[in-house]
């Protein structure tokens, strides 16, 4: 035994020694392996391609937003953000300040180029680690070429090598229009691209394509592999939006809806909507004061700064009544603004006085950011106070009325009403209601607008022409809180009408469960419930257009970057809501509205040759209250819709608390509505046309004195009269008009009036008409501008030849002045009819 | 404690070696019958086969030669070479590691050696002449008789000490002198010194074989042997030689048979030694060997670090994971590309698991392992003690450097500069190991082997 073992002692070490070497170790290791590759391979996997690949993002192009005719409303270009990377710059202390030297030459180096400084950039390449201090964002390509001329140290040959500024390229959101349709379009945010409002927002996701990405490997030195390693995944450009509205639809909507918050200093914004009345097609879409997408962050509503004067006098006020809170605020501000203490204490007394700032006095210049915010500051509000308010002011401008603040929609509602009673066979067109003024419900009295006396016995249509209230409690109790219910929903009003916009605001508005006899009363009017109005013109639509609920939609078709047509968005109808026929005599009621004679509440948007219709509506915002506990403000808004007999478009514009005293919206919203649609119908080639009868009242009109005048009041009275105008400027008042008070022009001339001093002066050269047929110097002549006035007379049977004109072909005259021309050869007479013509030339 | 007489050699019962020839050449000549003495058939693997003829005839010339040698002269005579069978299947792993190793070494390292020496076949082709170089040396040395380097013993040692001092006479390479430089030749004498240690432990643990069990001269003897070259490699600093050298010690005093109470004593006492010096003169340890403790640091976790020194780690750990179980496929490691430093070298193991993936990483754990075996089977049918021993010096120190290797590059032990045998690039280095494993081979050619 002993033996044995001996013998074999040294044998068994060596075998226990190869047993661990290799049995042992083995296993160890290949164990080991087993985790580091199997089990937990995936792990560093990830962390060697994360330093093996470079992945370089390729921006997809965002696609563009076109109006319905392939204007661009909103695209990208490529811009360069100027990158400065301190880490590239020498370690050799000596050159470093060379380049640095190079870099902040106020000739030839960056500050000639860009908006820095010498000092940014020295202060910037302290971060001597970085490979990112952005010296300029966003510089266009002009810039963006002198930075690369100077990297490559064009024209200075023995200066320093560059090796610290690169050029990033990026993309820019541009607006062409500028602020047009602004609170349709949205914005993008100018970090990141992405769409924060409107359209740009809803449809971000199509906009924005794919980014695409190069994977491409690279060695321990950041160098190329010399062996390719190298994926492109191509990046899809964003589609592009083709939009249902018109430029110029748009335009002429902003335009008239500007003029009219500026005239009648409507507080909390206005709204203005034009919508395809068959297919829902949503043509102008409109929110003033909005914004420039271009600079979304500016603010434009000049009751803004009224605003934070009252913002500050509030301040000031709880200061005085609270004063130990207003001591710890004292406090905070001396931590933070020590010196301006003493000066805010001083201006209080002189500030106090000054809170109350006339709405003309403010420039645009008060509106921007660094002047409100002085304005602010001076005024005792903190940084953070003043950035709250600002927010608040953006969020204000950036929202979309129309979609996004129901109201209370008023009398318009009355056609929707009608609709219902009709609809449903409560009542017909031969019913007759009763108004004596006022109407006691449920113990409380409800006045009609016409307080003394009332309007009497009243048909359907003669309480729809009248927009008399009791009438409409009847009518409305006739229909019944079920029918209502019925119709208010069938109509979409209580739901959103998933408009294709984001920020959908959803009314308030009785159901069938809690709607007692006042409630309905009251809703019959267009009272004590909340719409939008997307909802109100998409419901009115539909009693207007024959009866169909349309889907309302804003997109027309989804293109590809080579514009083809990647969706087409169709009319949808939701259902139908009410008969043809139904539809018809709202149609009728509608036209009475505005064409129905002296007595119309809508006579104010009533054009020569048209055939309108519309509603007027007055509400009262019974939510809102002053600090006292009193109700005030108004809605004035008004539908109008043409042609009368076969509705095409339905305009909805409303304003948001005008100061107006106690007018009403016949005199207020309706011009405005008339104004636009003045402008939109013939656009949408709609021609003026006349009965005989009224061809035969039509000869010329004498121009009267509108100096002074608010212009859509102004032109609300041309309008009756059988001519055109046309409003230059956005002032609130007529300064000065074309022709002068007295002078007589065609039927259809046109009036100009200027509101604004500067534009007050545009002048034109009056053509060369002499030898032209009349319609050829008519067309000629009003093209350029001017008004024609034709004398003379021809013989029967003989062409109609111009033989003078006054003023003569090549003299300057002012735009809308009237050139006089004769059909008969000069004569003593004719000279004479010329000299006094001759004052409508200026020569100023 | 009664003194034991060893047997000479392993195999039971003989008492010269000229006995042992002719019961061997009888076995050949009959195979399949028992032999004299009633004792077991000592017999060559495969007698049977065709090939094995010529080789039979050989034999019975060697066994001639041995007679005369061995048998007639007195003193005996060593013959400088011999001539017999050499095992075969450590001669293909062996073969098989350096084909492997030259064919990974070039995927390796033809993107480092394009980037800094603009000549992707810089290190392979250097390489691949030092292999032809080193198979030209194993065969060689395959042919050495074994016996003859005893001699040598005593004098290597001497001169390999002399050789470890002399990398202090040249520049630091990475804080280290570990090299020295002949014109266009590097080498590490430490490489000799292994050896030299190798074959002093072989010949005295055979020629004292009788004393193995005291303490002096069966332990401390060797302690003090290997400690004074240890001082002088370790200051260098060369802790992966100095580890290899621990190794090689312990497994040869526990294989040549020290007493195990000895070398556990000795050992605490040694370890215990260590940490007082060091802990008493910490301010002389603290400058040189910082980056040991840093390694560890380095070890524990090394993503936790951004530090340089864990970078190599990292990349190692990144480029295994990357391999997954199949590998990125040969040619196609991306952590070659400059991430990994020395991947011609310490790291080449991390570029084959990254290509090759896991099944490919066993495979060449696998062929080490079988090498290694084999190494040891070599040993213990080596013809004498000196022989096993010699055997075992070599390839424990050849086996625990690919074993030491690979548990670096995966992370498995702290981080020291350690090559992988037949792998990494080094002529010199190469040479050294195609050499010590020549003579491994000619230990085998004398091998004894026993059918089981």
């Amino acid at each position: 035994m002993a033996s044995l073992f001996k013998g074999n002692l040294m044998k068994k070490k060596i075998e226990l020694v190869a047993l661990i070497l290799c049995v042992i170790c083995s296993i160890v290791l290949i164990g080991r392996l087993f985790y580091l590759q199997v089990i937990e391979g995936d792990k560093y996997k990830q962390l060697a391609l994360n330093q093996q690949l470079q992945d370089t993002i390729i921006e997809p192009h965002r696609g563009s937003i076109y109006d319905t005719n392939m204007k661009t409303l909103a695209t990208s270009k490529t811009v360069w953000d100027v990158v400065f990377e301190p880490a590239n710059l020498s370690s050799n202390d000596e050159t470093r300040e060379k380049e640095l030297q190079a870099l902040c030459d106020p000739v030839n180096g960056l500050p000639a180029i860009l908006d820095v400084t010498e000092e940014e950039i020295r202060e910037k390449a302290k971060n001597e680690n970085s490979y990112w201090q952005v010296l300029a964002y966003k510089v266009d390509k002009e810039t963006a070429d002198q930075v690369q001329s100077f990297i490559n140290g064009v024209g200075q040959e023995d200066r320093v090598a560059i090796n610290c500024i690169k050029l990033s390229q990026g993309t820019k959101r541009v607006y062409p229009f500028d602020d047009l349709a602004a609170t349709v379009l949205g914005f993008v945010n100018a970090y990141d691209n992405r769409g924060a409002y409107g359209l740009e927002s809803y449809y971000n996701k199509i906009l924005t394509g794919t980014e695409g990405r190069i994977v491409s490997a690279k060695n321990g030195q950041n160098g190329e592999m010399p062996f390719q390693y190298e994926k492109l995944y191509e990046s899809q450009d964003g589609n592009s939006l083709v939009l249902t509205i018109d430029e110029v639809i748009q335009h002429f909507v902003e335009k008239h809806l500007e003029i009219a918050v500026a005239e009648h200093e409507v507080k909390e914004r206005a709204l203005a909507v034009v919508m395809d009345v068959d297919t829902g097609e949503i043509l102008a879409m409109s929110s003033k004061p909005d914004f420039d997408p271009n600079n979304p962050r500016q603010l434009t509503d000049k009751q803004a700064v009224i605003r934070l004067e009252e913002e500050i006098a509030k301040k000031k006020q709880e200061q005085n009544t609270n004063p130990v809170p207003a001591e710890d605020n004292q406090q905070t501000d001396e931590q933070t603004t020590e010196q301006t203490t003493d000066e805010q204490t001083q201006q209080t007394s002189v500030e106090v006085e000054e809170t109350t700032i006339a709405l003309e006095d403010i420039t645009a210049n008060d509106l921007l950011t660094e002047n409100l915010r002085a304005r602010a500051l001076s005024g005792g509000l903190t940084e953070d106070e003043f950035d709250e308010w600002l927010l608040t002011e953006q969020n204000r401008q950036w929202r979309n009325k129309v979609i996004s603040d129901p109201y209370e929609p008023g009398s318009v509602f009355k056609l929707i009403t009608a609709s219902a009673a009709l609809d449903s066979g409560s009542v017909t067109m031969n019913s007759t209601f009763h108004c004596y003024g006022f109407k006691e419900v449920a113990g409380n009295t409800i006045h009609c607008w016409k307080r003394d006396g009332g309007h009497g016995a009243q048909t359907l249509m003669e309480a729809v022409k009248h927009s008399c209230n009791p009438s409409f409690i009847e009518i409305g109790q006739a229909t019944g809180v079920g029918n209502f219910t019925t119709y208010f929903d069938r109509f979409g009003l209580g739901d959103l009408t998933e408009v294709d916009l984001p920020g959908e605001a959803t009314g308030i508005h009785y159901t069938a469960d809690d709607m007692g006899i006042a409630e309905l009363s009251s809703s019959a009017f267009g009272q004590t419930f909340k719409v939008s109005a997307i909802q109100l013109i998409t419901g009115l639509s539909a009693s207007l257009n024959g009866g169909n609920l349309m889907q309302p939609h804003v997109v027309r078709q989804i293109i590809d970057s080579d514009h083809n047509i990647v969706e087409t968005i169709e009319p949808t109808v939701k259902r139908q809501v009410i008969s043809e026929d139904t539809s018809a005599l709202i149609c009728y009621m509608g036209e009475q509205v505005v064409g129905g004679g002296s007595d119309a509440t809508g006579r104010n948007a009533a054009i020569p040759g048209y055939r309108i219709g519309g509603k007027t509506g007055t509400s009262e915002k019974l939510d809102n209250f002053d600090e006292n506990g009193v109700q005030y403000g108004n809605v004035l808004s008004f539908l109008g819709f043409a042609p009368a007999d076969d509705p095409k478009i339905a305009v909805l514009v409303a304003l948001d608390e005008p100061v107006v005293g106690d007018a009403q919206s016949s005199t207020i919203a309706a011009p405005v509505v008339g104004a636009m649609l003045e402008d939109i119908l013939p656009y949408l080639g709609y021609e003026p046309s006349f009965t005989e009868e009224e061809l035969a009242e039509q000869g010329d009109v004498t121009v009267q004195t509108y100096l002074g005048q608010k212009p859509h009041e102004a032109q609300s009275t041309i309008r009756s009269a059988g001519l055109k105008t046309e409003i230059v400027g956005d002032g609130t008042s007529v300064l000065k008009q074309i022709p002068e008070p007295g002078k007589t022009l065609p039927y259809g001339g046109t009036v100009i009036l200027y509101t604004d001093e500067d534009e007050a002066n545009s002048m034109g050269t009056v053509p060369d008409v002499i030898g032209r047929g009349v319609s050829d110097a008519n067309q000629i002549i009003t093209n350029a501008g001017f008004n024609i006035n034709i004398t003379g007379t021809v013989p029967e049977g003989q062409e109609e030849i111009v033989m003078t004109q006054d003023p003569l072909p090549g003299t300057q005259a002012e735009i809308g002045s009237i050139v006089t021309v004769s059909l008969e050869p000069p004569s003593e007479e004719t000279e004479d009819t010329a000299a006094q013509t001759d004052q409508p030339v200026q020569t100023e | 404690m009664k003194k034991r007489q060893d047997p000479p050699a392993l195999s039971k019962g003989r008492t010269t070696s000229g006995n042992t020839r002719r019961n061997q050449q009888n076995v050949i000549s009959y195979p399949g019958k028992s032999t004299v003495r009633g004792q077991k058939r000592y017999t060559r693997p495969k007698v049977d086969s065709g090939a094995r003829r010529m080789t039979v005839k050989k034999r019975v010339s060697r066994s001639k030669a041995y007679a005369d040698s061995r048998g007639s002269l007195q003193p005996k005579v060593t013959p400088l070479y011999v001539w017999g069978d050499f095992d075969v299947p450590f001669l293909l792993l062996a073969l098989a590691l350096l084909g492997f190793g030259l064919v990974m070494l070039f995927s390796a390292s033809y993107a480092r050696a394009y980037y800094y020496q603009d000549n992707s076949f810089y290190y392979i082709g250097r390489q691949m002449l030092w292999s032809v170089i080193g198979v030209v040396g194993m065969v060689a040395a395959s042919f050495v008789n074994y016996q003859w380097l005893r001699r040598f013993a005593w004098p290597l040692y001497f001169a390999s000490l002399a050789l470890c001092i002399l990398p202090y006479a040249f520049d630091a390479y990475n804080g280290a002198r570990r090299t020295v430089y002949i014109g266009p030749l590097n080498f590490q004498p430490s490489e000799i010194g292994k050896f030299a240690l190798i074959l002093l432990f072989a010949h005295l643990m055979s020629k004292d074989q009788k004393k193995m069990k005291h303490l002096w001269d069966g332990t401390l003897r060797y302690l003090v042997l290997f400690g004074i070259m240890a001082v002088i490699v370790v200051l260098q600093p060369h802790l992966s030689a100095t580890v290899l050298m621990v190794g090689i010690t312990v497994v040869m005093l526990f294989v040549g048979g020290a007493n195990i109470m000895h070398l556990l004593g000795v050992g605490t006492v040694g370890v215990a030694g260590i940490a007082a010096m060091v802990f008493t003169m910490w301010g002389f340890f603290s400058d040189r060997f910082a980056h040991v403790l840093v390694r560890l640091t380095y070890w524990l976790d090394p993503f936790s670090s951004n530090d340089a020194g864990a970078y190599q780690t990292k990349q190692s750990l990144m480029a295994i994971g990357s391999g997954g179980l199949l590998g990125v496929g040969l040619g196609e490691s991306r952590q070659k590309q400059l991430y990994l430093p020395e991947v011609q070298n310490d790291f080449i193991f991390a570029i084959i698991c990254e290509e090759l993936g896991f099944v490919g990483a066993c495979i060449i754990i696998i062929l080490f392992a079988l090498l290694i075996w084999r190494g040891y089977t070599i040993a213990l049918h080596a013809k004498d003690r000196f022989g096993a021993l010699f055997a075992v010096g070599i390839i424990t120190q050849i086996g625990m450097q690919a074993m030491l290797n690979i548990m670096v590059v995966t992370n498995t032990i702290p981080n020291t500069g350690i090559s992988l045998p037949l792998f990494s690039y080094g002529g010199t280095s190469l040479c050294m190991i195609m050499g010590e494993m020549g003579l491994l081979l000619s230990v085998s050619r004398q091998g004894i082997y026993e059918k089981e």
